[in-house]
């Protein structure tokens, strides 16, 4: 009945039909040109045939644009004449007819490219838009890649529903970034207090750091001219030292993790936890008592101390309310930072130098501790589970997810399928794939790069088994990035969705040929297949690690203990690196270090700041009282 | 009283700001985060499913803008030794190269518009140029307020005090708080104004805003001069005026353009 309604109205006006076609395909048509539609589901097929004799019924109201050999109609291929069951998307009905995609691609070399009525939109397209930054992949595209894509009779997006999904899905977005922003910004401003308060002069319990220097004293703090290079000297071997302990946690922590001893990781992440929120908390609290004069006596503070350490355990290992959770972390990176500014001011600075480049080089090369965690995190389906070394502080992630992430569901959206899970992922931040946080019944979900001729040799080999599957899900895995990370370059992406339940695909990064880990689904329809990846989508996006938040807020303090201008500079300078960063991990799709573009801006803008703006300053606006 | 002192001057020179940010921006996450698609079209992210933006906080971005204006004309500052204390020229070069940063803003989110339009809350409206504008001068007003008063407002804790050198019945804490809160205000209108001016550039109008916006700016601050000047009595007051009949044609001049702007979308709803 359906069918026959929709058939009905295909005979009255044909073309809106045909227009409704061709805008559900130009996401495609700039970077392919030409799509199929195949016929995975039987209905499809039955419903294709009905529309194809109600428009070749009033075929002459069609304007036939396309002068392609074959009529349409036809069901024999245009290349090869054999029975077709696939056409080109964006023409149509009124375009050629193909068996595979062999001969799609051939069909497009050909000539098509020049008669595809998506290509020609897309063309005018570009040529109406006012200002073209990227370079049009189309003519990239007619070189090979044709990504496909399969329509399914139920497409209705008309072109005003896709801007307006793609604007609630950028509103998602923007909301995540405030999200993710949020408690950055609180860290930073309770650093800033903290080391307010802590150096205003009348406390007694400032942090102080054991120096590891070799033999000088490590007490020069003012800047006499004779000492200031055995000063730097021993100040750089500190930051030295705590960045090679930084190295060594690391390495132990991938090793440990690669190893698979996770019972050990999270006993000494506790540990640590514990320790950081009873001890340094313990810290705080003398210097809040002794400045603010607060009446306090022991059992009630040491009571109070181990409520709010066990209470941190419990939510931060176990489980408690979101917000309980983000308040623990965001105050732990605080507490952390804030035992941080206990070091001296070059070693400070040298600290955060070393710890960029060092982020630059675990996050980025190819054997990069942080990386290989990763990876194997992605290939053991299983999550980090807390990554904390000794300063460059990772705690749980897992707690985290929710709130750190960033949706990227409208990032390559194809008409079938799916979500992606770009893992964004920072500083100290190993994370974890998007699908193994719920590893029992996981629907992973796997990035399809298709634009070289041979990703598409596999898409065709999957869909010809699929179409062999009959009507359910459809499971197609393509070879994924060497990386484990997806990117994006100019060129076309589809994503297509895996497993369900009974045949998790394997995600393994290190997997040669990914095509064999293709797996039947046979079980789950396809109903149950989308709001699954749709929340897989959802969850997948943005991280942000507790890192990052550590070293953004030490080196605000750090600005803090100087000046407030100093401190309003470095704050808009790191978060203005934050978001460059996430720019770039827009633009990039790959696993990046939060902290070198951040830290770089910040220490850039607190030495000119601290060189020139402050005396500027105050002499042209505080003494001179002029409003610039 | 120091601390009576510090909390005045605090709201004083930061309450219009903080009004502002809790009654109308915080309001609407939206305003706060806004987003700049800089390098990717619409059109792109449509068709292409390649996205590729810029995300970027609205005001979080103009603020880096006045900030990189005023660390370039500190150094500017600093490297010309001879006139240091000569302060005409300072404010000379230095409100020209925050003018031109307005401009190399207005241009970044010119190129961008699109996006944020289709990102905001009502895609179609007129006034969405006007609300990114305010949203940046909103950026520009917070950052000059804070830079600029921030080491004095903490000094007004402390012990001593120190007197306006015009008005000396006043302390320089308090009179520059009220400087400092007019001129935040002015930044907002002057970056409505001069977005306006911009987008209609050729027009005789945008002619004279975009020179109205670069002379009242160059005036305020030479206007401001007269704090600090002892043999002027009363010097402050006079700079006072000064600032708010600048406020005030500034303010009329931008309601007159969102009237316009309202008249437009009320014909063109008519016409419709």
């Amino acid at each position: 009945m359906l069918e026959h309604v929709v058939g009905d109205r295909n005979v009255h006006d044909g073309d809106t039909w045909q227009n409704k076609n061709s805008t559900t395909a130009p996401q495609l048509c700039i970077s392919s040109g030409s799509t199929f539609i195949s016929n995975t589901d039987r209905k499809d097929l039955h419903l294709f045939e009905i529309m194809t004799t109600a428009l070749s019924s009033t075929q002459d109201e069609i304007e036939l644009q396309n002068s392609d050999p074959v009529p349409p109609g036809d069901s024999q291929c245009n290349v090869c004449q054999k029975p077709a069951a696939f056409m080109c998307s964006s023409c149509g009905l009124n375009g050629p007819r193909y068996c595979s995609t062999e001969c799609q691609s051939q069909g497009w070399r050909e000539g098509h490219y020049r008669l595809c009525q998506g290509n020609a939109q897309a063309r005018a397209n570009a040529a109406s838009r006012a200002s073209n930054n990227t370079p049009e992949p189309a003519a990239a595209a007619a070189q090979g890649s044709i990504p496909m894509v399969e329509i399914r009779n139920n497409e209705t997006s008309t072109e005003q529903d896709e801007q307006q999904e793609f604007a609630d899905e950028l509103r998602f977005y923007i909301k995540q970034i405030y999200l993710v922003i949020q408690p950055v910004v609180i860290c930073i401003i309770l650093s800033i207090f903290w080391v307010k308060v802590a150096f205003s002069g009348t406390s007694d319990y400032t942090p102080v750091r054991p120096s590891y220097s070799i033999g000088t004293s490590p007490t020069t703090t003012s800047g006499g001219s004779d000492s200031s290079s055995s000063s730097a000297i021993s100040s750089l071997t500190t930051a030295l030292v705590i960045v090679g302990q930084i190295i060594l946690v690391t390495l132990v922590i991938v090793f440990l993790f690669r190893r698979g001893w996770i019972k050990i990781l999270i006993g000494f992440f506790m540990i640590v936890v514990v320790g950081l929120l009873g001890f340094m908390s313990y810290l705080l609290i003398l210097n809040l008592i002794e400045v603010f004069y607060i009446p306090l006596d022991y059992p009630t503070m040491i009571f109070a101390l181990w409520n709010f350490a066990v209470v941190g355990l419990i939510s931060v290992f176990w489980k408690s309310p979101l917000w309980l959770q983000q308040a623990y972390l965001t105050i732990m990176s605080s507490l952390m930072a804030f035992s941080l500014t206990g070091l001296e001011q070059w070693t400070t600075w040298m600290l955060l130098g070393l710890l960029a480049i060092w982020d630059l080089i675990a996050v980025l090369c190819p054997f990069g501790p942080l990386r290989l965690l990763i990876e194997s995190s992605r290939t053991q389906q299983r999550e980090v589970p807390a990554l904390l070394y000794s300063v460059n502080a990772v705690w749980f992630m897992a707690s985290m997810e929710n709130h750190f992430r960033i949706s990227q569901s409208f990032l390559p959206k194809e008409d079938h399928e799916i979500g992606t899970n770009w893992i964004y992922q920072d500083t100290g931040q190993p994370t974890t794939d998007a699908g193994t946080s719920q590893a029992q019944a996981v629907t992973t979900v796997e990035t399809v790069r298709s634009n070289s001729p041979q990703p598409l040799g596999n898409n065709e080999r999957d869909r010809v088994w699929n179409d062999e599957s009959g009507p359910q899900g459809a499971v197609i895995e393509g070879h994924q990035a060497r990386d484990g990370f997806t990117r994006l370059r100019g060129e076309s992406v589809n994503t297509f969705a895996t497993g369900q339940e009974q045949n998790v695909t394997t995600l393994s990064a290190a997997t040669p040929n990914p095509n064999r880990s293709s797996h039947a689904s046979a079980s789950a329809g396809e109903s149950e297949t989308v709001p699954a990846d749709e929340e897989d989508a959802e969850r997948s996006g943005l991280k942000l690690g507790l890192g990052d938040f550590v070293f953004y807020s030490v080196l605000i303090a750090r600005a803090a203990m100087y000046d407030w201008i100093t401190t309003v500079c470095c704050t808009v300078a790191v978060l203005m690196g934050l978001t460059a960063t996430i720019f770039l991990l827009v633009l990039w799709k790959k696993a990046l270090p939060a902290l070198p573009i951040s830290i770089a801006f910040g220490i850039m803008f607190y030495f000119v700041a601290k060189a020139v703006l402050v005396p500027y300053v105050g002499t042209v606006c505080v003494f001179g009282m002029v409003a610039l | 009283m120091s601390l009576y002192t510090f909390f005045g001057c605090l709201f004083t020179a930061y309450g219009p700001l903080l009004s502002i940010f809790f009654l109308y921006i915080a309001r609407d996450a939206q305003l706060v985060l806004l987003m700049v698609c800089r390098y990717a079209e619409i059109q792109d992210l449509l068709y292409n499913r390649i996205a590729v933006f810029n995300v970027d906080i609205f005001f979080l971005r103009s603020a880096f803008f006045w900030l990189i204006a005023m660390l370039l004309s500190s150094v500017i500052w600093f490297a010309a030794k001879p006139i240091q204390n000569m302060n005409t020229v300072t404010i000379l070069y230095s409100v020209i190269i925050q003018e031109l940063f307005r401009w190399g803003l207005f241009k970044l989110i010119n190129r961008a518009e699109r996006g944020l339009m289709i990102v905001s809350k009502n895609p179609k409206s007129l006034f969405n140029r006007s609300v990114f504008a305010f949203v940046s001068g909103y950026g520009f007003g917070l950052t000059s307020a804070l830079i600029s008063y921030i080491s004095t407002l903490v000094q007004s804790i402390g012990p001593g005090v120190m007197m306006c050198p015009s008005c000396p019945q006043a302390t320089l804490f308090f009179i520059s708080a009220i400087t400092t809160s007019l001129a935040s205000l002015q930044h907002i209108l002057w970056m409505m104004l001069a977005f306006e001016a911009y987008h209609t550039l050729p027009s005789t109008i945008g002619i004279i805003q975009g020179i109205w916006v670069i002379i009242s700016h160059l005036g305020v601050s030479y206007a401001t001069l007269m704090n600090s000047m002892e043999s002027l009595y009363l010097g402050c007051v006079y700079a006072m005026i000064v600032q708010l009949v600048v406020l005030a044609i500034s303010t009329s001049l931008v309601i007159s353009n969102l009237k316009k702007h309202y008249g437009e979308a009320m014909f063109s709803r008519n016409s419709q």
